[in-house]
């Protein structure tokens, strides 16, 4: 019996063939020779019976006469190709015709080999050996190419499930904390960020933030980044990491340049190598005044806009965490009035190249936010978002395509958070 | 990664050909140096006159090479753009690498 053997695997299955030829007596001839040398035969009259025969039977090799009612050889050809059968079926076309033309003619309809009338025993032995040793590696690559979708399928899998617990450590939108609410905008590159940032109460009195993007983006970073919340969520339960307490008991934040050597310590792993390292914000409002505190490590410059359009920058710099041990970091202080607005990012927004190589800059940041100020916190991340992407990719708004997936992905990690002092205006 | 390289007075001037020192090739570029450092080439010069741009990676790479050199030698950077020197100067790296504006003055500032 003629036999297959199935993809990767030694697994065989049986070679069936299709004579197509509206000749009943030439049919029977070939199925005969056929069935002797141990393949599965089927016949049909014309192309379209061998057409609906196709859809039911799994069929490996067709061999068809070029001349035919109803459906010719060529017509049948193209059908098979135009259709998924869901394997490839190998089309021998027999002809009389000698003519390159025809020869061109069937091919470009998708035929694999041809054989002249009338057809010589040995001449078609050897075809459907060459056709056998298609199918094979065929079956081979599509057995790989299967191999290698299911564990892309996976990755995929992996990857969305990574993106939601990532998603889940980010606040809550439009949290409100003691008279100060943040919103922020969260666009990895790819499925899962390097960026990660977070808003919370110290205590009754005292809102902390911070923002964070670790070097490189994807799982990696991902993973850091996570590890850098954890310190900063188990901080301000367990240990003292941001907040500390006096001979008396009585507890107050931690200054933030003091959280950020503590961090560095912690995450300077290795004296003579950089396996990774994140640039990062932190710092702490006092409620009661709106007043705050921040250390800059690495990370851009923040800035508040204050209600009237002033803009002022916060931070003196400072070396990103986990790159020297004894780095020494620098607290900055502002003050928050109602309605001014804290904007923290990360460098994906202001190192976002556009199509023509220019990167946005952070003047091109500022001066957006200060324009949408009045807007709602939601409103402005959604023109930030648009800005960008027509800067990424060149093309104006309307014209870039519906599906955000489809259109060309961020090079970096992307991340603004906004946090503002509400309560009534006094004018 | 192509490098354009120099030899004057016994240092490396290392020219990367390349406009974007980013993620998609932090980890050819800290190779190819640090197998400078292993051929005994302590004194080296990057010549940035090619770059518009370095992302965080690169610049882990760059403290990778620093650290790999232990104090046994120099690394020096010049001809840094705008953006560049923005970006160190933000990170305080600035204090870390000897930096220059051309690669004459840097060459000299080496030299001592």
């Amino acid at each position: 019996m003629e036999q297959l053997i199935h993809g990767d695997s030694s697994e065989t299955m049986e070679v069936t063939v299709l004579i197509v030829d509206d000749s009943k007596s030439y049919r029977h001839l070939m199925a005969t020779m056929l069935a002797k040398w141990g393949f599965r035969v089927f016949e049909a009259e014309d192309g379209e019976c061998a057409l609906r025969l196709l859809e039911q039977q799994p069929v490996h090799i067709v061999i068809s006469d070029w001349e035919m009612p109803v459906m010719d050889g060529v017509e049948l050809c193209q059908a098979i190709r135009r259709s998924d059968f869901g394997h490839y079926i190998y089309v021998i076309l027999v002809t009389a015709r000698q003519s390159l033309d025809d020869l061109l003619t069937g091919m470009e309809a998708g035929a694999d080999d041809f054989l002249s009338k009338p057809v010589n025993q040995s001449q078609l032995r050897a075809r459907l050996h060459a056709a056998e040793r298609v199918l094979l590696l065929e079956n081979t690559l599509a057995a790989r190419n299967e191999k290698i979708s299911s564990a892309y399928r996976q990755i995929e899998s992996d990857l969305q499930a990574a993106a939601k617990i990532q998603h889940s450590v980010l606040p809550a939108h439009n949290l409100s904390l003691a008279g100060f609410e943040a919103d922020w905008m969260f666009l990895p590159s790819a499925y899962v960020s390097g960026d990660l940032l977070n808003y919370f109460s110290l205590d009754d009195r005292h809102i902390a933030f911070f923002s964070v993007d670790v070097a490189g983006h994807g799982v990696s970073a991902a993973m850091l980044s996570l590890a850098v919340a954890r310190e900063f969520m188990t901080g301000r339960i367990s240990s003292q990491l941001l907040i500390s307490q006096n001979a008396a008991g009585e507890s107050s934040p931690v200054a933030p340049h003091q959280v950020v050597a503590e961090l560095n310590q912690r995450f300077c792993l290795d004296n003579d190598e950089v396996f990774s390292y994140y640039t990062l914000i932190y710092g702490v409002i006092d409620s009661t005044s709106g007043q705050g505190t921040l250390c800059q490590a690495g990370h851009p410059t923040p800035f508040i806009i204050r209600t009237g359009g002033e803009l002022l920058a916060v931070g003196q710099g400072g070396m990103p965490v986990g790159l020297f041990p004894d780095a020494e970091y620098q607290d900055s202080d502002f003050t928050l009035d109602v309605g001014d607005r804290l904007y923290l990012y990360s460098d994906g927004i202001t190192e976002c190249e556009s199509d023509r190589q220019e990167l946005y800059g952070e003047e091109r940041l500022q001066q957006l936010l200060c324009e949408y100020r009045a807007l709602a916190k939601s409103q402005v991340f959604e023109r930030v978002e648009k800005a960008l992407r027509t800067w990424h990719s060149g093309e104006p708004e309307n014209r870039q395509q519906q599906d955000k997936k489809q259109s060309r992905p961020f090079a970096d990690d992307i991340s603004l958070m906004a946090i503002e002092r509400m309560g009534i205006l006094n004018t | 990664m192509n490098f354009d390289i120099q030899s004057e007075d016994g240092i490396e001037i290392i020219v990367p050909l390349v406009r974007r020192l980013d993620a998609s090739v932090a980890a050819v570029f800290k190779q190819e140096l640090q197998s400078f450092i292993q051929q005994g080439k302590h004194y080296i010069l990057l010549d940035f006159s090619h770059i518009d741009f370095i992302d965080s990676s690169c610049l882990g790479a760059l403290v990778s090479i620093l650290k790999t050199l232990n104090g046994r030698g120099e690394l020096a950077l010049c001809s840094l753009n705008n953006n560049i020197q923005h970006m160190f100067k933000l990170t305080r790296m600035d204090r870390i690498f000897t930096i220059g504006d051309d690669r004459a003055a840097t060459l000299k500032a080496m030299i001592r």
